[in-house]
């Protein structure tokens, strides 16, 4: 990508809200995010790998280690919120962007990852929307969660990527980086993150064909 | 500062069109248990994919970009190319629009597109790694063109399009032909082995029964018969009943050239039969026992299904 002052802003604006979790080693990536005033970090579940209550190292963008605790995790839709305990670390956190619109994301739309393959600190990956919706094809994911909408990216991601933004081409949120399935790197979209944030768990969506409940 | 020649979000734009365009002439092939393949709308009616993902000849079906699945038949299979045209109703939907492959050049942006189902088509994204002149693929055939890619062909992306940033398609991807790049049959090669399965619903390759080599002549040898070539091709074999021996050609004659063109390597003679020999009469300038001899041979057509 040819560099320009508006790629440079990008990635700026992109970094600024990505944090390091447990950088000793088999972490992950986090974005912090606003919710009723207060900044909070979203990771993967089995990047926080803690019940509520457990403290965390998080390294933030300007290089500041917070001793977060875990708030909440759902390890179905694979996401934990994690809480800076103190308001002083709170500010060195800076939240993302507006989510972005995943509702207009088709195939072919450039998307950015940020994360930290690897071990390798706040690297960039830019690939593109390979398909937005359930898994299909070849290989199953265990107990329905392959039914689950997923944003389904064709763009290079490694262990050290978990947890971490998936972005579109105007720096804008829409989704969490969680597993590369088949090469594909599959992110759990922004507005299910949302409503895990706001709620108790994310919602869960039934596939066609999975039994319901006695009705 | 100057303002960015382009914006990010401009690509991305162009990219999401660019897939939305091609994926209208792009379907789903089911001739295989399980994973489907995909196909390219080529011509009105006519769907090409790769041999490879076509597994049986009857009970073929396509899905359309509109999701209604059809039926589709057989037309032909060129395991060489690794090609297979289907027909289907003529008249359902658009055909892609075909680019101009020799216009490709490495650094391009591409796009690889796939439909499983009726879940809507995927796409992947990179960057043309190579192109260069015709060569010939393992199975025999002849390449037009070579283009070569860093596309990622998921599980039933085999069969779709390479697809350039207007959206225009320039080939078919084959999983069979990629490794370790991502290697596309180009449209010159499709619209070629199209018309030969249009006609005949094989394609027909010239056949002379006889397995060579490469040699140098001796210079005491080429100096006795006047020869001003180097080398020829050693007769290592010949297939019972095939028309080399049928011609009564030997194992050690050494072949120097066919219909006066000279041939030194086994491919020269592969490019002189992929030509519409097949039923016609070559005749053979060979060495045997340290004279010059010319032997007429009728040439039959290769078994099909056959790769050497």
């Amino acid at each position: 990508m040819a560099h320009t002052p508006e790629s440079d802003a990008l990635s700026a604006a992109i970094l600024a809200s990505v944090v390091q979790i447990r950088p000793d080693g088999a972490g992950g990536a986090g974005v912090v995010l606003e919710r009723a005033g207060k900044t909070v970090i979203v990771t993967n579940a089995h990047v926080a790998r803690a019940r509520p209550g457990t403290p965390i190292l998080v390294v933030t963008r300007s290089g500041a280690v917070v001793e977060a605790r875990v708030e909440r995790t759902d390890p179905f839709r694979d996401l934990a919120i994690l809480v800076p305990p103190v308001d002083g670390d709170q500010a060195r956190l800076r939240p993302a962007a507006e989510p972005g619109d995943i509702s207009r994301l088709k195939p072919g739309h450039l998307v950015l990852a940020v994360g930290h393959p690897f071990g390798l600190a706040n690297a960039i990956s830019m690939g593109i929307v390979h398909s937005v919706g359930p898994i299909r094809g070849a290989f199953q994911l265990t107990e329905g969660r392959g039914q689950q909408p997923w944003i389904q990216a064709d763009i290079r991601l490694a262990p050290g990527n978990s947890g971490g933004p998936l972005c579109d081409a105007e720096g804008r949120l829409i989704g969490i980086n969680t597993m590369i399935v088949n090469g594909l790197g599959l992110a759990v979209p922004i507005p299910d993150v949302i409503q895990f944030l706001q709620g108790s768990t994310a919602p869960r969506h039934r596939g066609i064909g999975e039994p319901s409940g006695a009705i | 500062m100057s303002a960015p020649a382009f914006s990010l979000l401009d690509l991305s734009n162009q990219l999401a069109l660019a897939v939305e365009t091609a994926a209208g002439g792009i379907v789903a092939v089911h001739g295989r248990p399980q994973l489907a393949s995909t196909g390219i709308h080529w011509r009105d009616g006519l769907i090409v994919t790769t041999n490879g993902t076509v597994r049986r000849d009857e009970d073929l079906s396509v899905t359309l970009p509109s999701g209604n699945r059809v039926a589709a038949a057989l037309q032909g299979r060129d395991p060489s190319t690794d090609l297979a045209v289907l027909t289907i109703e003529p008249g359902l939907f658009p055909t892609v629009k075909l680019g101009d492959p020799g216009a490709l050049r490495p650094g391009h942006l591409v796009l690889a597109l796939g439909r499983l189902d009726e879940s809507g088509a995927r796409a992947a994204f990179g960057t043309l790694s190579r192109t260069g002149g015709a060569w010939r693929a393992w199975g025999r055939g002849e390449i037009d063109r070579l283009v070569q890619s860093d596309l990622t062909l998921y599980p039933g992306f085999g069969g779709g399009p390479l697809v350039d940033a207007a959206g225009q398609v320039h080939g078919v991807n084959s999983g069979r032909l990629s490794r370790p790049f991502t290697t596309t049959i180009p449209v010159e090669t499709v619209n070629r082995i199209i018309d030969h399965l249009a006609s005949r619903g094989y394609v027909r390759r010239g056949y002379l029964g006889a397995g060579m080599q490469s040699v140098l002549l001796q210079p005491q040898l080429r100096e006795r018969l006047k020869l001003d070539r180097e080398g020829g091709l050693l007769l290592s074999a010949i297939q019972g009943g095939s028309p080399a021996a049928v011609a009564g050609l030997l194992v050690g004659d050494v072949i120097i050239a066919i219909d006066r063109r000279p041939v030194t390597a086994p491919d020269d003679v592969l490019k002189i039969l992929s030509g519409d020999t097949a039923g016609r009469s070559l005749s053979l300038d060979l060495v045997r026992g340290g004279k010059l001899e010319t032997v007429d041979v009728l040439i039959g057509e290769r078994p099909r299904g056959s790769h050497s």
